[in-house]
This record gives structure tokens, sequence and C-alpha cells, in this order.
């Protein structure tokens, strides 16, 4: 077994969707086990929550981050992950209080309301947050014993992939400059190649029907052109990161462009209206 | 519902069956999706069934008591925390037993210095894979050509042709298994010379 991909393999399950809780049982022998190791609890502790300071690890459904500046909201953060081994050499492996984690060379922004919806799980040294801001904001070295791999840029290892992922997860961390996101005009995305028996059966299903030639959907207005189907996105989608699903196949994720051309044999509007959803990322 | 259960169990209030049961019921879960995770091969390497790690992750909740009361006063969402905390727990135990038990002697695991740590993970990695995609005379070339000499019983041509064919399933791995230079130079460095070499060497100084 190679360690790295074990490793890598792992942080992408993490990613997956929510535990579903299923139809477990519970034995009398596991409640026996519950109450005993109850009784390990030394004293009661008063829920008191902490004020933020820099080296602080939070986490927000499935990302890590941790503080590197308070002195103005929305605070500083770098992103951070306990799956080192995927540190590239321009990320700064470090010991926290509670195990060893990764500080990415990646500059986040939290709000307050962020900071609520997340868990505290551990402190990083400030010393540490303060060798990882010198190294981005200054150009200062890291030292050399603590940082991951090298790794040559396009060849699709583990680290380049990790920093994909994780740059691209995190971008809902981003900070409102007060200017306008560079949003693309329009995308073309040919729809047969991902859907093509679904097509066919839709196709049959729905050819005597009739349809209106222009949809006003959740997401925009979705038409037809040519012999395209095409969504225009309205301002709430537009410029999102999103992935978007024709039924469950994952036909595309990234920015969503203002117009969104989709190749396909599909004929009605709202026959794409159906099978089509987006997830926000 | 789950977070105010976790909360007076925590709080070392007694909880009737029912709760004791939802609260089992979402360890349970958070458990059995991480050694789903893991997969079951490497989940057995340390541990013999499920139940352990139910009463782990209930002594885990324990020892971060704090952090997760905390937690239960804010709206994030525990389960999460919990789920997380349990896969990185077993991560954590086979990282012990399968990699710096087995795989790394004391030498090479240092504490400070978490760079050399995955080097040479790589690294041994790297070898053993060299150990069996390499022939044996393939093997000799390369280990010959890194002591800079060349085998007595060989013509400097088949030395040569064999040191090339060597070369190119060597860069033909480094670049489908995407191994990084660094690990290349400390596998080269650290186990080809004592693990791989070594058969060729001794067998050669017997001979001299």
């Amino acid at each position: 077994m190679r360690w790295i991909k074990f490793i890598y393999e792992q942080y992408l399950k993490d990613l997956e969707q929510e535990v579903k809780e299923t139809d477990i049982e519970i034995s009398k022998r596991e409640i026996e086990n519950l109450r005993k190791t109850q009784g390990l609890l030394k004293k009661q502790t008063r829920a008191v929550l902490p004020e933020s300071k820099i080296g602080d690890v939070y986490l927000i459904n499935n990302l890590y981050f941790s503080i590197s500046d308070t002195e103005e909201c929305p605070y500083e953060v770098f992103i951070v992950s306990p799956y080192w081994e995927l540190a590239s050499d321009k990320d700064l492996i470090a010991e926290g209080k509670e195990r060893r984690w990764v500080i990415e060379n990646l500059v986040r922004y939290v709000e307050e309301e962020v900071l609520e919806k997340s868990i505290k799980v551990d402190e990083l040294k400030k010393e540490d947050i303060k060798i990882m801001q010198d190294f981005v904001n200054e150009g200062k070295n890291l030292p050399d014993n603590r940082v991951g791999l090298s790794y040559i840029e396009g060849k699709g290892s583990y680290q380049e992939l990790f920093k994909e992922s994780e740059r691209k997860r995190s971008l809902f961390l981003m900070p409102d400059l007060g200017y306008e996101a560079y949003v693309e005009e329009e995308i073309t995305i040919n729809l047969s190649k991902f859907i093509k028996e679904l097509e066919n059966t839709l196709g049959n299903r729905l050819a005597a029907a009739s349809f209106d030639s222009l949809i006003v959907s959740e997401y925009g207005d979705i038409t037809k052109e040519d012999e395209n189907l095409v969504v225009y996105f309205n301002d709430k989608y537009a410029g999102t990161l999103a992935r978007i699903y024709a039924e469950d196949t994952p036909i595309f994720e990234g920015f969503l462009p203002k117009k969104l051309i989709f190749k396909s044999n599909l004929r009605h509007p709202q026959t794409l209206e159906e099978i089509l959803k987006i997830e926000p990322l | 519902m789950f977070k105010d259960i976790l909360k007076s169990f925590l709080n070392g209030q007694t909880l009737n069956e029912e709760e004791e049961k939802i609260l089992l019921k979402t360890i349970k879960t958070q458990a059995i999706y991480a050694a789903n995770s893991i997969g079951y091969n490497l989940f057995k390497k340390v541990y013999s069934e499920m139940d352990e790690v139910t009463n782990e992750t209930v002594i885990l909740n324990i020892n971060k008591k704090e952090t997760i009361l905390n937690a239960t006063e804010n709206e994030g969402k525990i389960e999460y925390y919990i789920k997380l905390m349990i896969k990185n727990h077993i991560i954590d135990k086979l990282r012990k037993k399968v990699i710096y038990n087995n795989e790394l002697n004391n030498e090479y695991t240092q504490k400070d210095n978490p760079k050399e740590e995955i080097v040479n993970i790589e690294a041994i990695e790297f070898s053993r894979i060299c150990k069996r995609i390499l022939t044996k005379t393939e093997k000799e070339a390369l280990c010959f050509e890194l002591l800079e000499t060349k085998p007595e019983n060989k013509t400097d041509t088949s030395f040569g042709k064999a040191k090339s064919r060597a070369h190119k399933r060597i860069k033909d791995l480094v670049i489908e298994k995407k191994f990084t230079s660094e690990v290349v130079e400390a596998a080269i460095k650290k186990f080809f010379l004592s693990e791989i070499c070594s058969e060729f060497v001794i067998s050669n100084e017997v001979k001299k």
C-alpha cells in the first residue's frame, strides 16, 4: 500500500456528503459500556465560547482553517489540514496542541458568522503562523525540514491535486473586496456526451407533448437558441462556484457563466429544467 | 436533539435509555462511516470489532470534552467533528502501526522533521516497486553505476544496455506513479545501496 495515495483517498472521502444515519441496533452491552465510560468524567465544565486568537484551528463542515490575524473582521486565516502528508514545499507542517497539521499557502477571510458556525478543534503556535505569514507576505524561506514534497505543476501529483481541491473548496471564504468578480460570458457543454441514453428516453417520452419556448426557472431563463438549449443564469447564480448535475450525472464544476449553452438532443427547455440540478460549492 | 443529549452526557447527567440509544446510534454511525472509509483490511489491523471503535469514540468525546461542549454552544454541526475526529484517530493509529512500526525504524522517524518522514515513507515505497519491476541484471547495472564501477563479468555494451533499460523503467515509474525528485534521490541514497545493492556488492567482493 502506498501511504500517500491512501492518505489522498481518505482526504477525498472526507469531502463526501454528510453521513446518513442508518438503522443500527444498539446492544445492552453497549449501553452498559456507555454508562461505565460516563463514570470517567471528572468535573462539570461550563461551556464558554472562547475569544478567537491567532493560531486557533477551526472546522467548518469539513474544511479547517487557522486564524492568522484578528485585528480586523473579517479575520485573515490560513487553510489547514490534518492530512499533512499532502503538503507541498510551499506549505508549512506544524504541531498543534492536539495533532500535526499542514498550514497551507492559502489565505482566506472569515466573518464572525462563519466563526459562529465553526468548531474550535486545536491550537497552533503563533510563531508558526508568523513563519507562514513571512513566507506569504515577504517571501522569506520556510524551514527546510518542515515543508512537504515538491512537485512539477501540471503532472497531477497528489500534492497538486490536494492543493487544487483545497483552493476550490475554500473559495467561499474569499473576501468581498468591493469589486465585481469576473464572470465568464458563455460556456458550452456537450450534454449528449454525458447523458446520451437519458436524452433518448426523455426524447421519446416527451416527443408528442407541447412546450413553452422559454422557461423562467430558479436558476434563470432556459430557452432554445439555434439547435441548443441555453440557460441565462440570474444574478443569484452567475459567477458562483457550483457543480451542475443532469439527473445524477455531474456535468460541470466551476464558476457559472452568464450564459450556459447545452449541445444536446433534448428539444424542450422544460426537459432540461426537469433534469438540471445545481449544487453550490 | 443529539447535541443536547451529548451535552447532558458530558455534564455527567443521567440519560434515559432512549437518549442513550440516540447518543450511541449517532456515534456508531460516524464510527461505521470512518471504518468503511478506511477499508476493512486496514481497519482490522487496528481493531478487532466495531464496538471497540464506538467505545474509543465515547472516550475521545470525554477527552475532548471542553472542545465538544464549546461546540455544542454554537451553530456548528457536531456530527461532522465527531466523524472527522474518529477518522483522524484511526488514521493516526494506522500511521503508527503500519508505517512507523513496520516500515520506518527509529533512524528515519524524527518528530521534528516531518519532511524527512514523508520523503522516507515515499522512498521505501519507491524502492519496493523498483525491487519488483527491475530485472536482476538491471538492478545490478544500477548498483554498479551508483558505486561508480562495473561488474567484472559484463562487457561494456551489455552493462550499458542494462543501465539504459533500468533508467527507462525508473523514469516511467516516476512519471506513472508521480514520485517527486527528492523521493527518488532519497531512495537511491538510503535504500538502494543498503537493500538492493548489498546482494551484488557482496557477491562481487566474494568473487574477488
